[in-house]
């Protein structure tokens, strides 16, 4: 099926959330604001919007 | 949460967005963030004349990956159907949310995560955001 519209996420995707220091990630500090991770699950990012 | 307003792009990005731009493929943003946030965060990266949208979930008060979130899409762009869509995010979460939905999905994977255990896995996964131009075949 072609493409006709490409939707991006905001924040980690066209914006760096990271270098920024305004986030963490739940597998390096964790975070009052993070998804519990699970084993096997890939650790979410942790943007308080949730992206 | 004032940062939220003043991030910068990832160094690749403007690049890809002219890139989609100058391909006539029209592009959006879909985010959990509120408008205001947004707005100043595409001002700030000079991005506003490169989307043809900008799309908060905010009044829904529900968030991604709640598939009415995604459904905002389809009621911007009523043209269009879900799987015409290419969804990308850094999130594994997100690329699955959007998949689950009916959009084909790229996942960003910047971090070199592991794959999310629930299925599928989205159609596509990329380093950075050039990942989309070969998606699109640009």
């Amino acid at each position: 099926m072609a493409l006709k519209l490409v939707v991006f996420d905001a924040y980690g995707t066209l914006f760096d959330v990271y270098s920024m220091g305004v986030t963490s990630r739940s597998s390096t500090r964790g975070s009052s604001l993070s998804p519990t991770p699970t084993p096997g699950r890939a650790a979410a990012t942790t943007c308080p919007f949730g992206s | 949460m004032g940062q939220y307003a003043r991030l910068t792009p990832h160094t690749e990005n403007r690049g890809v967005l002219e890139a989609l731009k100058a391909r006539g493929l029209p592009c959006a943003i879909l985010s959990n963030g509120n408008s205001e946030m947004l707005a100043s965060a595409v001002e700030g990266a000079g991005f506003a004349p490169l989307l043809d949208a900008v799309i908060s979930i905010e009044n829904l008060r529900q968030y991604k990956i709640m598939p009415i979130t995604y459904g905002l899409v389809l009621q911007r762009f009523a043209d269009v159907q879900a799987n015409e869509v290419l969804f990308v995010s850094s999130n594994a979460w997100d690329a699955l949310g959007a998949t689950w939905f009916g959009f084909q999905a790229l996942w960003v994977n910047r971090q070199g995560m592991p794959q999310e255990t629930l299925g599928p896995a989205p159609r596509y996964t990329g380093r950075d955001l050039r990942a989309v131009l070969d998606a699109c075949r640009i």
